[in-house]
């Protein structure tokens, strides 16, 4: 499998705060790699550096072998990376229809699908493969007022409505209930077989062993382990982190 | 927005009956007018508006009157204007008088150095102050949305200064009078109703379009524009530009209607006057500014003796309004006769 | 030469304390106070009302000047601003229209023209053959003061330690148990006296006008955007440069465009570097 994006020796520094020191690892086409750590160890930053938001302090980003580091966000998405936030950010006083309207007339819609229009179809359509109800009086409310495991739907639909190579998910399973967890995990499975590569930024490892290919771990913004899941599930290092067992020296 | 949510509901129903019985829509789920009170109830207070304004003169020939509603339509252009910007991109603009001022001093500088006649010198007035304006305000638009407002604050007032410091081309403090005046009284008065209307019917569309959409989406949260490969800073310069061309063309009419133009269109006074109305009738509905700027216009016109005391009404309208009753007029009337409606109508 | 150093010294002292106040408001309140011109326009007028209207000694006039403008400060915030707290465009609206109020009632009680008010100190200082009036001097002295004051307030006591932390990272100043309307109402009085002092000390050079409060604010906005929002020491930085430009221009090319180089100013650091002379960039960046 070729790579996608590949991320090299990546460091920011906010003030005296080092939030990501030189995290370098590669994603393969089509699979699901997770990113972990706890609180505060850089992933949120890590995601704002790929998809744009941030600039690094030095360190390159590369999305099939194009140099991406710098670009604005919207030049990335365009590109075919998409995400979605932590705490979600939907369009508030918009209906939550609308707020998927609006990648839906994004350029990079233009150039891969050749034409604008029915929008209003396709947007249904995509919220429905998210998990809303056709008929649903939420797709007509304001999306400000929706309760939160509907937000998270709401980012994914944003995100799959750009038609995306590649999601970065930022905790798309905190805050939800194991039900709505199971019920969104064989839509990320069906995203997989369609080829979409996703990388997954969650709190620990056990959230997501049953569908990472890969797992890279943070701890205070450095990279300590990476590897298949039940791998790292064992390594010291990480349970040193997660367990706050020290070692001598 | 409502407006078009009704109308894409409508749509989605009646796409989906089409593929699940393979019929023609059945009529119950299109909008059918049943009986006359339903048709009085929709049409009338979308007609009644422009008959009242176009036809009144037919019974007051009172020059006053034209002057005066001349103004306020002058002023009802300038807020939708404005309320595309403030209201739904989420710019507020502190100094849309910068617009007024550019397309009067091109369009007078046009018509009396240049001798252009009326009809080109207020469309290139127009363009050229719209353009002008873009360009200035296009720096402050890559960042955050208050280096706009900030921006638009002290531009109009600086730029009076300047005015002065080129007194050659600009007239300096007296302006420059002489600008072509073709029209009466009444026809500047149905120059600038016409406008009115079809400027309300342009920035209808405007904003319950997918561009007016997007302009919604980076009031509402600009990351997430930014996130779905959309680029905001283009799509600010154009609702900037629009915007500043419906200014801008009021600013050069003006100046051929009083056959002058003088720093006073760059005032302060103007652009809170816009401000004012906008927020008296609701920002984000379009009409609810034109709504305003009538209202206002009349007002003032009503407390004349006030003299210099306008601009304190001004305030004092704003910080009430917004203290207490942001929503505006065009809302709470709209509230009032949807209850109207559940009660009449359908009951 | 000379004159351009002295008066472009007066002016980027006055423009400082004009300047680092409304910053202030803004890192801790992140308010965009546009009420901070009539704050220095009614310290002026207070000066007015109280030493020449009323005849009280000079000392206690300035000390009146400044208690009613804090106390303005405050009323203004408690009054309206409190209620639409958070929403960026309706706080610059209502301050913008309290502007608005101020002038107009400035104007309906002390009248359209400029007034005059004689020179705290008479008599001048030679410097280098060219003659310096006293208040010029004391304008100097009272601003190095004040910024002294201001420094240590703000680095080493523990009320500007907190106002720092709230300006820094509001939740988590907010977890340590600081008080964050306080502190937005505690920068508004310290940006009140900053206004008041530059108004009151100026007002001998420049008479209290109404067109002052505009002066003052669209210096200032100029000045905080050169700085960077939020940057104390860009704003005093920004406010030199704004102060020797502005004199420069008014000396060798016309009095007329001296506000123009405010505009000029912003708009090229916004092109060249948006964050300002020593705003971090991150700040720019988004926070998600
Ligand atoms: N824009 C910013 N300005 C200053 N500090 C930041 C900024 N963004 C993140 N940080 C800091 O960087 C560190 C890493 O944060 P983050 O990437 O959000 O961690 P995570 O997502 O793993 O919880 C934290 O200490 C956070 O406070
Ligand atoms: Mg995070």
């Amino acid at each position: 499998m070729s790579i996608i994006l590949k991320v090299v020796g990546v460091t920011k520094r906010f003030g005296g705060i080092t939030a990501v020191n030189n995290v370098s690892f590669d994603v393969k086409e089509g699979e699901i790699i997770a990113i972990v750590g706890p609180n505060g160890a850089g992933k949120t930053t890590l995601l704002n550096i790929i998809n744009g938001f941030v600039k690094p302090d030095s360190g390159k980003i590369y999305f099939r072998d194009k140099d991406i580091t710098g670009l604005p966000p919207y030049k990335i998405s365009e590109l075919g990376i998409a995400r979605t936030f932590q705490t979600p950010r939907p369009i508030h006083k918009l209906p939550t229809v609308y707020n998927i309207i609006v990648p839906l007339v994004s350029p990079r819609i233009k150039k891969t699908t050749g034409w604008f229009g029915d929008e209003l179809v396709r947007a249904i359509d995509i919220l429905e493969e998210v998990g809303f109800e056709r008929d649903s009086e939420y797709l007509w409310k304001p999306a400000g007022q929706l309760p939160h495991g509907y937000l998270r739907r709401v980012e994914l639909a944003r995100a799959l409505a750009l038609r995306p190579d590649m999601i970065l998910f930022d905790e798309l399973f905190s805050g939800l209930s194991s039900p709505e967890v199971r019920s969104i995990i064989p839509l990320l499975m069906k995203l997989k077989e369609r080829g979409l590569t996703l990388l997954m930024v969650e709190h620990r490892v056990k959230d997501v062993s049953e569908i990472a290919d890969r797992v890279v771990v943070l701890h205070k913004g450095e990279k300590i382990e990476e590897g298949p899941p039940d791998v790292v599930l064992k390594s010291k290092k990480v349970l040193q982190v997660y367990l706050g067992v020290r070692e001598s020296a | 927005m409502s407006s078009r949510k009704e109308s894409d509901r409508r749509k989605v129903i009646i796409r989906r009956e089409r593929l699940d019985r393979g019929i023609r829509a059945r009529s119950k789920d299109m909008y059918v007018l049943m009986s006359y009170e339903e048709i009085g109830y929709v049409i009338l207070p979308r007609l009644l508006p422009p008959l009242v304004l176009l036809l009144f003169p037919l019974f007051i020939r009172d020059q006053y009157w034209y002057m005066v509603f001349f103004l306020a339509g002058y002023y009802a252009i300038a807020s939708m204007s404005w309320d595309l910007l403030g209201g739904f991109t989420g710019l507020i603009s502190f100094g849309h008088a910068l617009f007024i001022g550019f397309g009067g001093y091109i369009t007078a500088i046009l018509n009396v150095w240049y001798g252009v006649p009326i009809y080109l010198s207020i469309p290139l007035g127009t363009l050229l102050g719209a353009g002008i304006g873009t360009l200035i305000y296009f720096p402050c638009l890559r960042t955050k949305g208050v280096y706009f407002s900030l921006v638009s604050l002290v531009a109009p007032l600086v730029l009076v200064g300047s005015i002065l410091a080129f007194a050659e081309i600009t007239g300096g403090e007296e302006g420059i009078y002489g600008l072509e005046n073709p029209l009466a009284e009444i026809h500047w008065y149905y120059l600038i109703t016409i406008l009115v209307l079809l400027t309300f019917l342009i920035m209808r569309k405007i904003a319950y379009s997918n561009f007016g959409l997007v302009l919604q989406a980076i009031r509402d949260n600009e990351p997430s524009v930014k996130i779905s490969g959309i680029n905001p800073t283009q799509y600010k310069v154009i609702a900037l530009f629009i915007s500043g061309l419906f200014a801008s063309l009021v600013g050069s009419i003006q100046a051929h209607k009083l056959s002058f133009v003088g720093p006073s269109y760059f005032y302060l006074s103007i652009s809170v006057g816009i401000i004012t109305m906008s927020v008296l009738g609701g920002v984000a509905t379009i009409v609810g500014p034109a709504l305003g700027a009538y209202i206002l216009t009349a007002l003032t016109e009503w407390l004349r003796w006030l003299g210099s005391l306008r601009m304190l009404l001004y305030g004092l309208i704003l910080l009430v309004l917004l203290v207490f009753k942001p929503e505006g007029l065009y809302r709470y009337l709209e509230r009032v006769y949807q209850t109207f409606e559940r009660r009449y109508v359908e009951g | 030469m000379l004159p351009i150093l002295i008066y472009g010294t007066t002016l980027g002292f006055t423009l400082a304390l004009i300047a680092i106040g409304l910053s202030l408001v803004f890192g801790v309140g992140r308010i965009i106070n546009f009420a901070h011109g009539a704050f220095f326009a009614i310290s002026s007028y207070s000066l007015y009302l109280f030493f020449i209207s009323l005849k009280l000694s000079l000392i206690i006039s300035i000390i009146l000047a400044l208690v009613v403008t804090a106390l303005i400060s405050v009323l203004m915030y408690v009054s309206s601003l409190t209620r639409v707290r958070g929403m960026e465009l309706n706080e610059m609206i209502v301050t913008l229209a309290f502007t608005i109020i101020t002038i107009e009632l400035l104007r309906m009680y002390f009248g359209p023209s400029p007034l005059g008010v004689p020179s705290f100190m008479k008599g001048g200082i030679n410097i280098g053959g060219y003659i310096v009036d006293m208040q010029r001097i004391f304008i100097v002295i009272i601003s190095i003061i004040t910024l002294g004051v201001l420094g240590f307030i703000v680095k080493k006591t523990r009320i500007g330690i907190a106002m720092r932390a709230v300006a820094q990272d509001e939740d988590a100043a907010m977890l340590i148990g600081i008080n964050r309307e306080h502190m937005c109402i505690l920068a508004l009085v310290i940006s009140a006296v900053l206004a008041g002092i530059a108004g009151i000390s100026i007002t001998p050079v420049m008479t209290a006008s109404l067109e002052g409060a505009w002066y003052a604010l669209l210096n200032g906005i100029a000045i905080v955007i050169l700085g960077g929002l939020g940057s104390l020491l860009g704003s005093l930085i920004a406010a030199f440069i704004i102060g020797y430009a502005e004199i420069i221009i008014a000396t060798y090319v016309s009095s007329h465009l001296k506000n123009i180089v405010a505009l000029a100013f912003i708009i090229i650091i916004l092109i060249l570097r948006p964050s300002g002379i020593l705003g971090k960039h991150h700040e720019l960046e988004e926070r998600v």
